[in-house]
């Protein structure tokens, strides 16, 4: 599905206030781009918010190591395996639920499904191209992927 | 619930969004941190025994979400307080929240700041 200028924005705003409010300093939120249909890679913890109601497809943030642990360090969070895929759900859930604002209440979401591992490829049922929007923290890297259609 | 010790517990399924609520909560007077649940089903239960008079609910969680938890909670002890903190940030589910009974509704991402101003608004009786 195609997303307007709108939704991209609230996305990137919803990106910048969690960085913000969470006081773990300057993200660096690039333009989306076009991956391969029906696909998205993942870089090393990643989650999945599965997406239903008037849309069906998932939105979810794939995270390097050192990305995630800034966001726990700045926050005084231990760096264990289970905090750093906790605070990666939490954070794909708070992207995805801000969706909303632009899409209404039809854009349902489920909890996050959490997956550790490098270099895998997520294949999905929507027959479409994800979104990908990198978000920077200095040089550490994380995608956001979001990739649903109409139901 | 004025000049009394305030029990709080707090239902989110992130075990770091319930530390950071905790870590938020601990630097206020009268509010005590009685307990965390991970789903709304389990938070019904532990509810019934520990009788909380304040609860952060968040609303998207396995097995009972938050609206069937606060549902739940409200029918078996109507003066219980519950603060919907959720990524849900839309108007139109903060308004379904207030009317299952909710009292106050925190947008995600939020600050220790801004949680700890609405409990203290909600715990004031504001």
């Amino acid at each position: 599905m195609k997303l307007s200028e709108s939704t991209l924005k609230t996305i990137a705003q919803s990106i910048e206030s969690y960085f913000i409010k969470k006081k773990i300093g300057k993200s660096q939120i690039h333009h989306a781009y076009l991956g391969a249909i029906g696909e998205a890679p993942t870089i090393e913890f990643s989650a999945l918010i599965p997406i239903y109601g008037s849309y069906n497809g998932a939105v979810y943030l794939t995270t390097s190591k050192g990305f995630v642990e800034k966001v726990l360090g700045e926050q005084g969070l231990g760096f264990s395996e289970d905090n750093m895929l906790d605070i990666v759900g939490e954070m794909a859930n708070i992207f995805a639920g801000n969706i909303r604002l632009d899409l209404g209440e039809g854009f349902s979401i489920m909890p996050p499904v959490l997956i550790s591992g490098k270099e895998m490829v997520l294949k999905f049922e929507v027959k479409d191209q994800p979104y990908i929007m990198p978000i920077y923290l200095d040089e550490d890297i994380a995608n956001l992927v979001i990739i649903f259609e109409k139901t | 619930m004025k000049n009394t010790e305030t029990r709080v517990m707090i239902v989110d399924d992130s075990s770091t969004t319930r530390e950071t609520i905790r870590r938020a909560l601990s630097s206020m007077k009268n509010v005590t941190v009685v307990a965390e649940c991970r789903d709304g089903e389990l938070a019904v239960q532990v509810f019934q025994s520990l009788k909380p008079d304040l609860v952060t609910m968040d609303l998207t969680m396995p097995r009972l979400d938050g609206f069937g938890a606060i549902k739940e909670m409200i029918s078996r002890s109507p003066n219980v307080k519950i603060v919907v903190c959720s990524a849900l940030a839309d108007e139109a589910t903060a308004l379904d929240a207030i009317d299952f009974g909710a009292v106050a509704f925190v947008a995600k991402p939020f600050s220790a700041e801004e949680i700890n101003e609405v409990i203290r608004d909600v715990v004031a009786g504001k």
